[in-house]
């Protein structure tokens, strides 16, 4: 057997293993799931959600907490963690930075800066209810993205000034979103500030049919330009050179990641640390061939939020804190182990 | 294998800065290797850009009968391979994953076997699931050399293929170049090393401030004269013992 073959066996293996890492991350993410159910706040005892999943008559109220409360929180988890989490690896790979997370382009302070003109100044799309103001953040981290693209488009520019553009319309959201807060009442400035701590709570039927309708567009696409993304990891010359449009990979993705981002923000609020440590575990695990990586930081990303949005109704009993807080405060010494263990980024 | 690589009036540049203007050069044959010399900022990248299709350009830029501007991006790739200055990055892909990469939606036999092939041709099989995060830079440039020519394209643009190589490397990797020039591929390299340059290309065009300062053999080119004229260096111009050029420089006249 000569060494070529070798290489070959060892590279099909390591293949057959990144498939069996994904396997074991989608089990992980029904695992949590069940997780979810069966713990939360309530004192419900976790034999009321076998009992729910058996078929069992379990009473009205227990019947409640389960498929109205918990299960709604734990879907949105992981629907959102896993549109963050993608969004990320995405993100990671078009602005050729392993620092870059979906707010790094200004997606989180102009959603913020969409939901502070709903909530304080009321101007928002009529005749939608609840969702005025998760559809005026998803408009406005849209735009900001587009709006990047549109610089990025004028100037022909690359990865660095795709960063420089991100910071720059953030900040000016940030500039903006301050103005707003300080002009907001008491009252108003309550609720945004609520809604910005980033929370599952918000969690029905209703938005996360959105978000799984949502995630069920961008990742098959997504995984469909993973060839294109891989190819822009070897730089953006090269893949020029293997007939990849670079201008046109990176628009879609960024239209891919306004969706994703934008949708996930809309509804959670802002949740830091998932979009930057979800493709850094995935990783980890799967190595960096685009196509298992996408997958698996979608898996990593849900498995982490809904995680967390489990541990968020535990630590303080009778409380269910805002699940931004726990990704930031867990996420951050993940995030360090992450990147001891690889020995840097 | 194909026609001749012709290049006519060719003017190229950035949205802001024309590098180079009305180029036209002899035709390139297959199985050739033509070397691109010239100071700094005299548009020699440019002009393999423009060749790749990578930047805007006006003239015509032929392969036999074959208009290589009027192609898709997707077809040129298959005729034009092109190895950027810059190698590969301290990225997580394995060597193999680089290769399979550029071999993506070409050929029948498995990607991870026709991938290895070519590794196995510029002996760096032994590097192939080594991610090239891990890799020395000398490394880098040889899977970046190995990512270029992996479909096999006609026509190979090689920007400074030997740069961050030692002395025994760069004659292994020109010694691979050369082979593939005997294949029958046209090889347009861009070196600023004058003595390899002497000694691996069949053809030189001297380019200065983007136009054609002189074109010929190594011998017809590299000169006192134009050595001073286009580099602005004084240098005497010696055959060694085995007689290949050498270019011995005295000082600069910058």
């Amino acid at each position: 057997m000569t060494a070529s073959d070798t290489a070959l066996i060892e590279h099909r293996r390591a293949r057959r293993r990144s498939r069996g890492a994904l396997i074991l991350l989608a089990l992980a993410c029904v695992g949590m799931l069940l997780l979810s159910l069966l713990i939360g706040p309530s004192d419900l005892p976790p034999g009321k959600a076998v009992d729910l999943l058996l078929g069992r008559d379990i009473g009205r109220a227990a019947e409640f907490i389960l498929l109205q409360l918990r299960l709604p929180m734990a879907v949105l988890g992981l629907l959102a963690g896993a549109a963050l989490g993608l969004a990320g690896a995405e993100l990671q790979t078009v602005m050729e930075n392993p620092l870059a997370e979906p707010y790094t382009l200004g997606v989180s302070s102009s959603a913020a800066l969409g939901a502070a003109v709903a909530i304080v100044l009321g101007v928002a799309v009529p005749g939608i209810g609840a969702f005025a103001v998760p559809l005026n953040a998803f408009l406005f981290s849209f735009a900001a993205l587009m709006l990047v693209q549109a610089l990025i488009s004028l100037r022909g520019a690359g990865t660095d000034m795709l960063v420089l553009f991100g910071i720059g319309v953030g900040l000016t959201a940030s500039a903006l979103l301050s103005l707003v807060q300080y002009m907001a009442s008491a009252d108003a400035l309550q609720a945004l500030i609520f809604w910005m701590m980033g929370s599952l709570t918000r969690a029905d039927a209703t938005t996360n049919k959105v978000l799984a309708v949502v995630l069920a567009v961008a990742l098959p696409w997504s995984l469909a330009s993973a060839r294109s993304l891989q190819a822009l990891r070897l730089g953006a010359d090269r893949a020029e050179a293997m007939g990849v449009s670079v201008a046109r990979v990176r628009l879609f993705s960024l239209i891919r990641i306004s969706l994703l981002a934008g949708t996930a923000v809309a509804f959670i609020g802002i949740v830091g640390f998932v979009g930057l440590i979800a493709p850094h575990i995935a990783r980890l695990c799967l190595g960096e061939e685009q196509r298992p990586l996408l997958l698996g930081s979608a898996l990593v990303g849900a498995l982490i939020l809904c995680a967390a949005g489990l541990v968020s109704g535990l630590l303080v009993t009778g409380i269910i804190l805002p699940v931004g807080i726990v990704t930031a405060l867990v996420g951050l010494p993940v995030f360090f182990i992450v990147v001891m263990k690889r020995g840097g980024l | 294998m194909s026609g001749d690589l012709i290049i006519r009036d060719l003017s190229c540049g950035y949205p802001r800065a024309r590098v180079i203007e009305g180029l036209s050069l002899p035709p390139l044959p297959p199985g050739s290797i033509t070397t691109i010399l010239g100071p700094n900022a005299a548009g020699k990248t440019s002009l393999l850009k423009a060749i790749a299709g990578q930047i805007e350009t006006e003239g015509r830029i032929m392969l036999g009968d074959e208009d290589l501007t009027r192609l898709t991006a997707a077809a040129r790739s298959g005729r034009v391979g092109y190895m950027p200055q810059t190698a590969i990055g301290r990225i997580g892909l394995t060597v193999l994953d680089c290769v399979m990469t550029a071999l993506a939606r070409t050929g029948d036999a498995p990607l991870d076997q026709r991938a290895m092939q070519v590794l196995d041709r510029f002996g760096v099989a032994d590097l192939a699931n080594r991610p090239m995060r891990v890799l020395s830079g000398g490394q880098r440039q040889a899977v970046s050399l190995a990512v270029a020519v992996a479909r096999n394209p006609v026509i190979l643009l090689l920007d400074e293929p030997t740069s961050a190589l030692d002395l025994a490397r760069r004659h292994l990797i020109l010694g691979h170049i050369r082979a593939l020039a005997d294949e029958g591929h046209i090889v347009l390299l861009v070196l600023h090393d004058l003595a390899f340059a002497a000694q691996w290309s069949d053809r030189i065009a001297v380019l200065g401030r983007g136009r054609l300062e002189a074109f010929g053999t190594p011998e017809d080119v590299l000169t006192p004269e134009i050595l001073r004229r286009v580099w602005r260096i004084d240098a005497r111009v010696e055959r060694c013992s085995r007689g290949s050029l050498q270019i011995i420089t005295d000082g600069a006249m910058l």
